[in-house]
């Protein structure tokens, strides 16, 4: 019999630690779930108009130049949420009413090596650091940081700028939410918008 | 190839008209690195300067630059591994005694890289960028500021930073 309540009690065990599981799973996965924007969903902001990456004093190839630029447009597009993302010149943007413009800088820029990346696989990274700037039509910065972009091990230099642009569109789909949930007239947007 | 449309993907909206023999330029092998929305990246296809028009075709798809709305040409160079993604992979995986760094260290290629910015109808920049085999970068530039592409650096040189915006004027091919 105390077998049998012992088997018993260590069942009821069991299954209470996997309700706890559950439970805390459920937990951890439901406000992720209830933040998080479905794809596609419009913010109030609908238009964002991303500039040429400008390098100034950066002695970096113009293909890397090129390359943040169309990456941050693909990735943006894909994953922001934005109505409207013009590109740099568009004629379009100036009739958006509530505008967004996305500055890139780089700062700094250390060309790699693929094969030193490959037969050592702790050197020849390539790495560009970046200042980000999501300006408002009024001239209010919204969002101002500093992001990074690397190659690490495997593919070519360009990689280092598709890194760059995920990690940017990640960043400009946090600000634009916040934004959406604090309007622009709410509070002042260079104060408290800032993720920084 | 699976992954291109099937129809020929015009950037300006314009689909293209018959050529004729007399202005197509010798085509040169190139890959899409990134840029034309209808390409995968790594497309392999041929550039190919067409009267007034800069074709890429890969497969059954084709893409159009104006030549005209070509605001700067850029030039580089690239080393560029022979072994790399998921073949490079399966060959680490597959030498012993990490052999395979061998096989990194000894193939390897140079090749040129192309660049091009261009203004779409809505004045909207664009960015392409193109690997061509070593030493055709230089002569494909030369032919597209002949036909009236701008850009700031001569053919052959590379851009340095700053050059863009302190010449201020464009480079032209001089006749």
């Amino acid at each position: 019999m105390k077998r049998i309540e012992r088997a018993q009690g260590l069942r009821s065990g069991a299954m209470m630690a996997a309700w706890c599981i559950l439970a805390a799973g459920e937990a951890i996965l439901f406000p992720l779930s209830a933040s998080g924007q479905a794809p596609g969903r419009n913010f109030s902001t609908d238009a964002l108009q991303i500039e040429l990456a400008k390098s100034n004093d950066i002695a970096m190839s113009p293909e890397f130049r090129v390359a943040i630029y169309e990456n941050l447009i693909e990735e943006i597009t894909k994953a922001s949420g934005f109505q409207h993302v013009y590109r740099s010149g568009d004629r379009r943007a100036n009739d958006a009413p509530d505008l967004l413009t996305l500055r890139t800088t780089v700062e700094d820029f250390k060309r790699g090596s693929e094969k030193k990346r490959q037969v050592t696989t702790v050197a020849g990274w390539t790495i560009i650091k970046t200042e980000v700037q999501l300006v408002a039509k009024n001239g209010n910065t919204l969002m101002d940081r500093r992001v990074e972009g690397k190659v690490r091990l495997f593919g070519g230099n360009l990689k280092a700028t598709g890194d760059l642009a995920r990690k940017v569109a990640r960043l400009i789909r946090q600000a634009a939410e916040q934004r959406s949930t604090n309007p622009p007239g709410n509070q002042d947007e260079s104060r408290g918008l800032n993720p920084e | 190839m699976p992954f291109l449309s099937s129809a020929p993907a015009s950037l300006f909206g314009r689909q293209l008209g018959a050529l004729s023999a007399s202005t197509e330029e010798t085509p040169t092998h190139a890959t899409h690195v990134l840029g034309l929305e209808h390409f995968k990246r790594g497309a392999k296809g041929r550039l190919i300067i067409a009267g007034k028009e800069l074709r890429f075709e890969s497969g059954a798809s084709v893409a159009t630059i104006s030549i005209q709305s070509i605001q700067d040409v850029f030039t580089g160079e690239e080393n560029q591994q022979l072994v790399r993604g998921k073949t490079g992979l399966l060959v680490e995986l597959a030498m012993p005694y990490e052999s395979s760094r061998i096989v990194s260290l000894l193939a390897s290629r140079k090749v040129d890289i192309l660049t091009l910015e261009y203004r779409d109808t809505n004045g909207g920049i664009h960015g392409v960028i193109f690997t061509l085999p070593k030493g055709q970068a230089a002569a494909l530039m030369r032919l597209l500021v002949g036909q009236g592409a701008n850009a700031v650096v001569a053919p052959g040189a590379t851009a340095k930073p700053h050059q863009r915006e302190s010449q201020g004027v464009a480079w032209h091919e001089k006749n």
